[in-house]
This record gives structure tokens, C-alpha cells and sequence, in this order.
């Protein structure tokens, strides 16, 4: 894990900010940064170094022009990590991410058809099998996050996503995309708790306790289940209706989010994500190019202002 | 109501002009966008001609559509998320 202090957050912060703005190649690894940062402003943010090494590899896919792109990525990893603590927990250490950091370098010398074969590389050395379950969730205290892996949910269905909701029942969280992560945000005036079942072994009783539970509690129960990498969130308005096509089919935890995040929220919401998800393309012609200049906005922010 | 990310903020904040540029796309669609870039970089775009252009490697697409008419919704979208008046484009 990496602990970046309190200073060197307003360096990030800074870098990112220029980043965000200036170099559309390094737009996820700031966001992904901008996700442990955002609510953690005053506090000190543990922020795993797989997740970015693992984005990195994912994103560089989308890259129109991936070797240009991981050049990027490679010099900017560098300039920042310097300027950091690295704390070493479990079996992540800094050597683990300088192997990481070379296998996205040597992907330079790759073919783009290579990068799957890369994409496993990282996570083998991110963490074994086992300890996936347990160290990618990662509850803290309910005004912090969690980050929930969702490896088995296929590409083409949550690519570019940057927001999605998750509900079950009249429970609904903000959820975040980066390729197969997931930010969830929790309600701060609620108890979070974790259960520890697994889906072979949930029935309808567990389902019901769960909900009693969070009833008596005041709690929003996140479920998390390890062979599917499957979250479910129950609160006490959630039913066992709710849970029941997850119960019948165990393994197919994506029709289920996707059927309750299509209901979720606002219509309006709903649209606003699916423009800026994949279904509009940016490449366009410049023989029918039409360009509508803008001004600088210093005038227009003024006006608002008044 | 709109998520507002840090991202969102950040383009709120910026005096980086918005523009509308309209095209088609490679799929022969009609398509538009809201980009955020420095002029020079939309007319170094524009000085292209006859070509495609992958339009997020010259500003950040902070809205895009098919079409040619931008929606009410899209305009309203941009007013709240980034104070940006679309109206306000010549």
C-alpha cells in the first residue's frame, strides 16, 4: 500500500490538476488518484499501488496510441512515486511495484495483442488468489470508501463507465468505474457492515437475517461474495425479492447489477452516464467539421457570479 | 441533478473556452461536442483537412451527441454542472 502524507497530497493534487486538464493520456491514473483523494482531503489516504498498476495496464488498451500513451503514463508514475512514502503492508513492496512499473515499460517493446498476456502478469505479482478476497475490500470507516473488485465482469459492458449505481431493494450507492473497480459510496450516517457467506452456501434465511439485521442496526450490509466477486447491498428496505435472482443464479452477478442500475436513480442520471460512456464516438471527419469558437470563460464566470 | 466529480470542478473552474464542434463520425453520423481546449488547439484541428481526427486528443469532451441540434437537456446540463452557457456560442 502507499500512504501519501498530507503534504504530498497538495503535490498530487496540483499534478493532477494540470494533468486532468492538459493530457488526456494521463486522465485515468489522475482519476484514480482523484478517487482516494476526493473525500480524504484533510486526511491521511492509503491508495493501493495495484489499483493503479492494474488500471494502467487496463486503460492503455483504450489508447489510440497505446506505446505514446504508456511512455506517458511511465514518465509520470516516475516523477510522482519519488515524492512518496511507500509503506509496505502484506506482500506488496516497493520492489513488487518497480516489477510492475517494468512490465508496463517493457509492454513499449510489445505488440497491443501482448497486453492481455501483461494484464495477467500484474495481477499475479499484485496478490495471489487467496489473498485477493480478502485485501481488495476494503471497508473503512463509513465517511471513507471502499474498493470492491469486480475482475469477472466483462470488458465491453462497463468500459468507460465512469459512473454507475448499484441498488438493491431502496437502497442505492454511487458507484465509480475504473475498468473493473468500483468506488462505492456509502451513507456516512449508516453502520457498514460485511458478511462473510458465500454464494453457494446464501439461502433466503440468510438473505432475511441479513435484512433484519440491518433494520436493527440502522446499517447498510455489503455482501461480498468472494468465488463470484459479486457485491450485494442490503438495507432494511431491501426484499427477498430483491435477492431472489441473485439466489437462482449465483454466478450471474452482472445481470443483476446492471438490471438494478438501469432502475436506479433518475432517468435523467441514466442519461447524462450514457453520454459519456461508449456509445458516442469521438472520431470525427473534418471534411464536415463545424466549429462554434467559445470565449474565455473569465467574463462568463463574472456575469454568473453577479 | 448531476454527479459533480472533482473533474466536473475543475472544468467549472477553468477559463479554458468551450466549444461546439460538429461533424460527422465513423460511423457517418451526425455527431456534436462540447470541448474544452485553447483556440489554437481548435484550429489546429481545423487546419486538418479531409481527415479523421480523434477529437479528445485536442481538449477535453465535457458533452457530445448525435446529431446537429444540441437537446435542451444537454444545455442545461452544461449551465449546472459547469456554468457554461451554450447559448452564448456564435
Amino acid at each position: 500500500m502507499q500512504i501519501v502524507t498530507r503534504t504530498t497530497i497538495e503535490d498530487f493534487k496540483a499534478q493532477i490538476d494540470a494533468a486532468l486538464l492538459e493530457n488526456v493520456a494521463e486522465l485515468f491514473i489522475a482519476r484514480v488518484i482523484e478517487m482516494a483523494l476526493e473525500n480524504n482531503s484533510n486526511k491521511m489516504t492509503e491508495m493501493s499501488l495495484n489499483n493503479i498498476a492494474e488500471t494502467l495496464v487496463k486503460r492503455i488498451e483504450d489508447q489510440p496510441k497505446p506505446s505514446e500513451a504508456i511512455n506517458q503514463i511511465v514518465t509520470y508514475v516516475r516523477q510522482v512515486l519519488p515524492n512518496t512514502t511507500i509503506k509496505v503492508l502484506g506482500n506488496q513492496t516497493k520492489k513488487e511495484l518497480e516489477e510492475m512499473i517494468k512490465i508496463v515499460t517493457d509492454r513499449l517493446e510489445r505488440e497491443p495483442a501482448q497486453v492481455e498476456e501483461i494484464a495477467a502478469q500484474v495481477e499475479i505479482i499484485a496478490a495471489p488468489e487467496e489473498e485477493v478476497k480478502e485485501t481488495h475490500i476494503q471497508i473503512r470507516t463509513p465517511d471513507e470508501f471502499l474498493f470492491v473488485n469486480y475482475t469477472h465482469l466483462p470488458d465491453e459492458d462497463i468500459e468507460r463507465t465512469e459512473d454507475v449505481v448499484l441498488t438493491i431493494g431502496n437502497s442505492v450507492v454511487r458507484a465509480q468505474t475504473f475498468g473493473h473497480r468500483f468506488l462505492l459510496d456509502i451513507d456516512p450516517n449508516k453502520t457498514v457492515l460485511i458478511s462473510n457467506i458465500t454464494s453457494k452456501s446464501a439461502t433466503p434465511e440468510d438473505f432475511q437475517k441479513m435484512i433484519n439485521d440491518a433494520g436493527e442496526n440502522n446499517a447498510e450490509i455489503v455482501h461480498y461474495f468472494p468465488a463470484d466477486r459479486a457485491i450485494v447491498i442490503v438495507d432494511r428496505n431491501s426484499t427477498l425479492a430483491d435477492a431472489k435472482g441473485f439466489l437462482n443464479n449465483p454466478t450471474d452477478n452482472l445481470s443483476m447489477a446492471l438490471t438494478h442500475f438501469h432502475n436506479a436513480r433518475t432517468n435523467a442520471m441514466w442519461a447524462e452516464l450514457k453520454a459519456h460512456s461508449n456509445n458516442t464516438q469521438r472520431f470525427i471527419d473534418t471534411s464536415f467539421l463545424t466549429v462554434q469558437e467559445g470565449e474565455n470563460r473569465g467574463e462568463q464566470h463574472q456575469k454568473l457570479q453577479a | 441533478m448531476f454527479t459533480i466529480s472533482h473533474l466536473d470542478k475543475l472544468i467549472k473552474s477553468s477559463q479554458t473556452p468551450i466549444h461546439l464542434v460538429k461533424s460527422i463520425d465513423d460511423n457517418n453520423r451526425k455527431c456534436f461536442f462540447f470541448v474544452m481546449a485553447s483556440k489554437l488547439k481548435i484550429r489546429a484541428m481545423q487546419s486538418i483537412k479531409n481527415g479523421m481526427v480523434n477529437l479528445s486528443e485536442y481538449g477535453v469532451i465535457v458533452a457530445s451527441g448525435f446529431g446537429h441540434e444540441v437537446p435542451v437537456e444537454t444545455k442545461l446540463m452544461l449551465m449546472e454542472k459547469y456554468g457554461f452557457d451554450a447559448d452564448s456560442l456564435k
